[in-house]
């Protein structure tokens, strides 16, 4: 049975079975989203709202790219509302925060299972 | 699956901000055996810089809109002036009918989506933009050509002072309450000036605001 996720086999076919493509994928996402929820966190505690939407485009375009569908509207919400109901934004941060950090932890699983130690 | 009208070999550009994207839109389009990324770029400026120093140009530019530092709209514009030989293919997380309608007139060759399922569809729109020049097959052409295009309405749309200061401040991601702020007016009349640009404009969104500033050089990039 096959039990890894939408999002890792949605990585596996987009490599087309190049290993070497996998593995670079794997490490940018890794290395990329992480990046990006610092960002985010910080964003909000500093209420700089600008930039979370800067960023927000930017995991909109990622998270397109891996068709997870169900968060692209929330990441509009995010961009359509900040800096105006902060308490739903801060909610809304943390369910995106959920989310990329699940998908961190896989695929740098996946990563150090096939390719060793991935340096973020 | 490899899609191919000629046995000639297509040199590309690849401009988006996004290297995870990019990585992955360049591994697929180097598996075809016709086509070749010769130019990855992460905003306009770094493309056209990289075109002004070399002497192979690419066949095609495959674009994003919005990347930081020069974005797509713009660098589609210094294209076509100084560079009509090159085709441009769009790949856009946006789907306006009104900004594709823009687009088309402008003469872009090609339009895909972002995702995985339209990417598939990226080596098949670049040998047809190359063979045939263009690739409009993913495109709702009727509705897109029943929309307006806001840019080519035939009569100078004029703003006051006060208006093109929100313009820029809404396409600097301003909300109304950070607008009031900075001009030291009421929330309200922020919306309220807001409506009568809308309105101007013919737009609808934040986001259709910031394209038609653009576009039309309301703002300083």
């Amino acid at each position: 049975m096959n039990t890894k996720s939408e999002e890792l086999l949605e990585i596996e076919k987009i490599a087309q079975g190049n290993d070497a493509v996998r593995k670079r994928l794997l490490e940018l996402f890794v290395q990329q989203v992480t990046r990006q929820v610092s960002q985010m966190n910080y964003c909000v505690q500093n209420k700089d709202w600008v930039s979370l939407r800067k960023v927000m485009h930017a995991l909109k375009s990622t998270f397109l790219y891996i068709r997870i569908e169900s968060h692209i509207e929330l990441i509009e919400q995010i961009m359509n509302t900040a800096g105006e109901i902060n308490y739903t934004i801060e909610q809304m941060v943390h369910k995106l925060e959920m989310t990329c950090l699940r998908l961190i932890g896989e695929f740098t699983l996946e990563y150090e299972k096939e390719f060793g130690k991935l340096a973020v | 699956m490899q899609f191919t009208f000629t046995d000639k070999i297509i040199k590309l550009a690849v401009v988006d901000d996004s290297l995870f994207f990019r990585a992955g839109l360049v591994s697929l389009i180097q598996s075809q055996k016709n086509l070749n990324v010769i130019i990855e770029s992460s905003n306009g400026k770094e493309l056209i810089d990289t075109l002004a120093i070399r002497s192979e140009m690419p066949d095609i530019v495959i674009m994003d809109l919005e990347m930081p530092v020069m974005n797509g709209f713009k660098t589609i514009d210094y294209l076509l002036k100084y560079y009509p030989e090159i085709r441009i293919l769009v790949l856009t997380g946006h789907n306006d009918a009104r900004f594709l309608h823009h687009l088309i007139d402008k003469g872009v060759n090609g339009f895909l989506v972002k995702d995985t399922k339209k990417i598939d569809k990226v080596t098949e729109a670049l040998n047809v933009i190359y063979m045939f020049k263009y690739y409009y097959a993913e495109l709702d052409m009727k509705k897109i050509m029943s929309t307006k295009n806001p840019i080519l309405q035939g009569e100078e749309i004029v703003f006051t002072k006060r208006q093109l200061q929100i313009v820029e401040l809404v396409c600097q991601q301003y909300t109304d309450k950070e607008i009031s702020k900075k001009l030291f007016i009421s929330e309200r009349t922020v919306h309220g000036h807001k409506t009568v640009i809308f309105k101007k404009t013919s737009t609808h969104s934040t986001l259709g605001l910031a394209m038609y500033a653009v576009k039309n050089n309301l703002i300083s990039m």
